[in-house]
């Protein structure tokens, strides 16, 4: 298990590694950027700030020196000051926004997890009966569909039609949380049941539950511990990509049930194009992604017993 | 009633000088592991083997799977670059040649496969995959192409109207003929057969065995012929040598393995097969324990750990191939004549 | 979708990739049929699914709607009436107009051309460049692969969405800008799955049948790999293009997707979501035009690939 650990935590380097690559190259060519400042009505900035950015970002040296100037700023959060607000700095502007995306996000997990399991293994109970038809229906649905598509439709009728939940906009109160938080949960909903049916399936389908039941544990309730530990399992391993799906799908729905969160603060300032802050919550994201995946990886290695206690052979 | 009272194959006198020679072949596999994939050790899957087959003559290699016969033949025909020996076919060596010096020598030396429902692409038409050797090397026009996979096909006891149909439509036997029909399509000069029968039905085994052995003697074919079943090579070969966990333990004419066996394994081997004489009896050794990993394989003669007879000196150093008798040579410090 | 459907479908190739690629190869492999055969086992088996039927008309709809958008729509997308600004659905206009006096039923319909085009185009561009690409890495192994290998990790890294964000922002807003984010995001699911099926039927023996023949690579990858590989890479052809389409509606959603005044449905509902509660045609009919449109494609989609894959049954 320490060594598993140990591994994911050494992939992580290069991987963070490339995002910053990656978020460098693109900046150096994106005109108007801290890392191209001196781009013509790129940017908000007089020449002469821009000047100054410039040199800030150590642009007048060769371009390793200037990837380990833009590293060194990055990991000690400076980003300079925001293009919109020009008396702050991106690190005074941005945090307010963080704890609110992070309740909706994880609301909306927690719903997707809950709800989505109960679904699969429902699912998987009652094969091919109507209640599986219907879980794979909605499913689909939940899908297929984008996010931006559902919160629409769930407005139109949740709120204008049937008049269920009032419309509300911000992050006030929890009246404000309903909408947004199954919105976004629907989709990795969706995917979480499906893969949670499936893996309940192929256990109940194994030979050790059948073996188990044959010994007569008549016990349905021995066997649905036995399967449903055993079940779980696998789909731990697509907590990862959901995750990702829950930090990217944020800003659709903030953005339309106006939550005041850094999803929808990221589309304003690329709109704005405020550079600075689009680079910083860029980074935020990826690191923030990695460190999940870890965490999902870490679990799953707790949870496998396969990995827990090392490996054979 | 014996192996032997089968004939052997009836060919005419073969033309001397060696066609294949193998020479300390060696093929490891390694096995990666770990997030570096560094390599933590290798199948041994071929460890050292040497013998030579006359033109016109059949060989036999019996072993138990994973011995390592397969990789041998794959090896041989190139599939694989060994790691290390020598195959020298008709006079040039085989091991070192890269892809395009490959090519000319890939007409003379060709392959039947084990499994028919594998070794046939599920989506070309029987034509197709018979001709397709004769369209890699652009031999004639396609209407001497076509001509000639009817041809073959006859040979092989098929219909010429299968051309048009696929794989699937075909019985297991039917479609390791089509298999033999592709490997001569090129006219080679050697065969190599991997288990050519082991995924048959036994009843079908015997007409396919009767049908390569009448290849041979039609075309002057030279066959590398791999099976665990002892009685089919007998049934097919002159010289037979047998392979344990990536060595040859015994080398020698169909008569010498037959009769007087000396290793203990071969007479295992011997031991299990059946006589077709209802009420006779017979002492089968049975070995014990599974066979050991050829990662790790045991420390000197390698059949020491399941072998009846064995020593502790066994452990010291590997046999090296002794020749009891003219032309059968035993890898065992303690072999007797049975 | 990029949030379900890089979940969904890049998770179930992703995750079960070499089990589903060797199964769906293997399904196709036991029973190919002849080869006109196949497809038209499959082609039975899709028509009985009354939900990919479903799809499949919807699909039709849309690419009549998008090929016949000139004659089909009422008036030209961006023709404004300044004396209807705004109005509800009407006869004169029948899904509304927008804020500056453009007939909504012609937007959408128009829309239905800029979503199929940039997700077709796109799709074919990465097809082209996926297959050779994870055909090679597969065949060939060695440093080649490692390459490859590599430059998807380094893709992997980061969400796909927020690269296409940051490659529009560089490359400023415009179709063709869309296709190049499209497209360098979008490589990645099929190089592998490709790479996948390759490695999976390279050790086939009738592969080895056709190298003891003299096949060379280039043989082997065309005429024995590749046609028994078609069956998930049909499907995730299938299942790639609306993931385009819904890429395209998100980039322009947020307004660095497609320039106004060309008409996509994204753009539609990300400039007039805020009005929801005041003109909800505005916004309300593109999004059912996108919902209407994914689900076509999905239903289609699984249709096609249960059809494709007859163990699916089970």
């Amino acid at each position: 298990m320490l060594r598993y650990a140990i591994e994911r935590l050494i992939v992580m380097v290069p991987t963070v590694f490339v995002l910053a690559l990656v978020l460098f190259v693109l900046m150096r060519l994106t005109p108007g950027s801290p890392l191209q400042p001196n781009a013509a009505n790129a940017n908000p900035l007089s020449p002469e700030q821009q000047e100054l950015l410039a040199k800030e970002w150590g642009l007048d040296r060769p371009i390793l020196e200037q990837f380990v100037v833009y590293l060194d700023k990055a990991a000690h959060l400076d980003f300079g000051t925001s293009y919109y607000f020009k008396t702050r700095t991106v690190m005074e502007v941005l945090p307010p926004f963080i704890p609110v995306s992070l309740h909706l996000g994880l609301m909306a997990l927690a719903l997707a997890i809950v709800v989505g399991g109960l679904l699969g293994v429902v699912a998987a109970m009652n094969q091919n009966g109507p209640i599986d038809y219907l879980c794979t229906f909605v499913a689909m649905l939940g899908v297929s569909l984008p996010n931006f598509v559902v919160a629409i439709l769930m407005i139109w009728v949740f709120v204008l039609i049937l008049r269920v939940v009032p419309m509300t906009g911000g992050w006030q109160t929890p009246a404000d949380w309903i909408l947004p938080t199954i919105t976004l949960s629907l989709g990795p909903l969706a995917v979480i049941a499906r893969y949670v049916r499936s893996s309940m399936i192929d256990v109940i389908r194994s030979d050790y539950v059948r073996t188990a039941r044959a010994k007569g544990l008549a016990e349905r309730r021995v066997v649905l511990v036995h399967v449903l530990k055993n079940a779980l399992i696998p789909p731990l391993t697509i907590l990862g990509p959901i995750i990702a799906a829950v930090l990217t799908g944020s800003p659709f729905v903030e953005i339309i049930f106006r939550v005041p969160g850094v999803g929808r603060y990221f589309v304003e300032s690329i709109l704005a194009r405020d550079y600075p802050v689009m680079m910083a919550i860029f980074l935020f994201y990826g690191i923030f992604l990695q460190v999940m995946n870890l965490v999902v990886d870490l679990a799953y290695g707790v949870a496998d017993p396969r990995i827990r206690f090392g490996g054979a052979d | 009633m014996t192996l032997l009272d089968q004939p052997s194959t009836l060919n005419p006198q073969p033309s001397t000088g060696e066609l294949l020679r193998v020479e300390g072949l060696v093929k490891h596999f390694p096995i990666r592991a770990g997030f570096f994939g560094s390599t933590i050790g290798h199948v041994r899957a071929v460890d050292g083997v040497s013998f030579g087959i006359k033109r016109g003559e059949a060989f036999g290699l019996v072993g138990e799977s994973g011995c390592g016969k397969t990789t041998l033949a794959q090896t041989v025909i190139r599939l694989y670059k060994p790691s290390d020996g020598r195959i020298l076919f008709d006079g040039v060596d085989l091991a070192s040649l890269g892809a395009s010096a490959l090519r000319p020598i890939r007409r003379r030396v060709q392959m039947i496969f084990q499994d028919p429902y594998a070794s046939l692409d599920p989506r070309m038409t029987v034509g197709h995959i018979v001709g397709e050797p004769l369209e890699i090397y652009g031999v004639g026009t396609k209407a001497q192409r076509e001509a000639r996979v009817a041809e073959l096909l006859k040979t092989v006891g098929l219909n010429a109207y299968m051309v048009n149909r696929y794989p699937h439509e075909f019985s297991g036997g039917q479609r390791q003929r089509i298999g033999i029909a592709r490997a001569l399509a090129l006219q080679p000069e050697l065969v190599i057969c991997d288990e050519p029968v082991s995924a048959l039905d036994v009843s079908i085994q015997a007409q396919v065995l009767n049908l390569l052995r009448d290849l041979q003697s039609e075309f002057g074919l030279t066959y590398l012929f791999i099976a665990h079943n002892l009685a089919a090579v007998a049934y097919v070969c002159d010289r037979i040598g047998v392979m344990y966990l990536g060595k040859l333990v015994e080398l020698g004419t169909t008569e010498q393995i037959c009769t007087r066996a000396r290793h203990p394994y071969t007479k295992a081997l011997l031991s299990a097969v059946p006589i077709p004489a209802p009420g006779a009896k017979k002492e089968r050794i049975v070995l014990g324990g599974d066979v050991p990993s050829p990662v790790h394989p045991p420390s000197g003669c390698r059949f020491r750990t399941r072998c009846p007879i064995a020593r502790d000196d066994c452990a010291a150093a590997i046999p090296p191939l002794r020749e009891v008798e003219p032309g059968h040579w035993v890898s065992c410090f303690y072999a007797e004549a049975s | 979708m990029e949030v379900y459907g890089e979940v969904a479908r890049e998770n179930v190739a992703v995750a079960a990739e070499a089990v589903d690629a060797a199964q769906l190869a293997e399904a196709a492999e036991v029973q190919p049929g002849r080869r006109a055969s196949l497809w038209r086992d499959a082609g039975r088996r899709l028509l009985r699914n009354k939900l990919a039927v479903a799809g499949l008309i919807g699909v039709c709809v849309l690419v009549f709607l998008a090929v016949f958008a000139d004659v089909i729509s009422p008036y030209p997308y961006d023709y404004q009436d300044f004396l209807h600004i705004n109005e509800e659905p009407s006869w004169q206009f029948p899904l509304g107009t927008d804020l500056v006096g453009r007939d909504m039923l012609s937007r959408v319909i128009y829309g239905a051309r800029v979503s199929l085009s940039v997700s077709l185009l796109s799709q074919i561009v990465i097809l082209c460049i996926a297959v050779p690409l994870g055909a090679l890495a597969g065949y060939r192994g060695g440093w080649v692969d490692m390459l490859v290998m590599r430059m998807v990790d380094v893709f992997y890294a980061i969400p796909s969405l927020l690269l296409a964000i940051l490659i529009m922002s560089m490359l400023g807003r415009g179709i063709e800008n869309l296709f190049i984010a499209l497209i360098v995001t979008g490589w990645l699911t099929l190089t592998r799955l490709t790479r996948a099926q390759v490695l999976t039927l390279r050790d086939k023996e009738y592969v080895k049948a056709a190298r003891t023949a003299g096949a060379g690579p280039l043989r082997i990858i065309v005429r024995h790999i590749l046609p028994n590989a078609l069956t998930p890479i049909v499907v995730a052809v299938t299942f790639g293009i609306p993931q385009l389409i819904f890429a395209e509606a998100a980039l322009s959603f947020i307004g660095i997707g497609v320039n106004p005044p060309m008409p996509s449905w994204g753009q539609m509902v990300g400039e007039h979501q805020q009005y929801l509660r005041s003109s909800w045609w505005l916004a309300v009919f593109p999004t059912a035009a996108i919902a209407l449109t994914m689900l076509s494609f999905t239903f289609l989609g699984d249709g096609i690939r249960d059809a494709l894959d007859p163990r699916m049954n089970d």
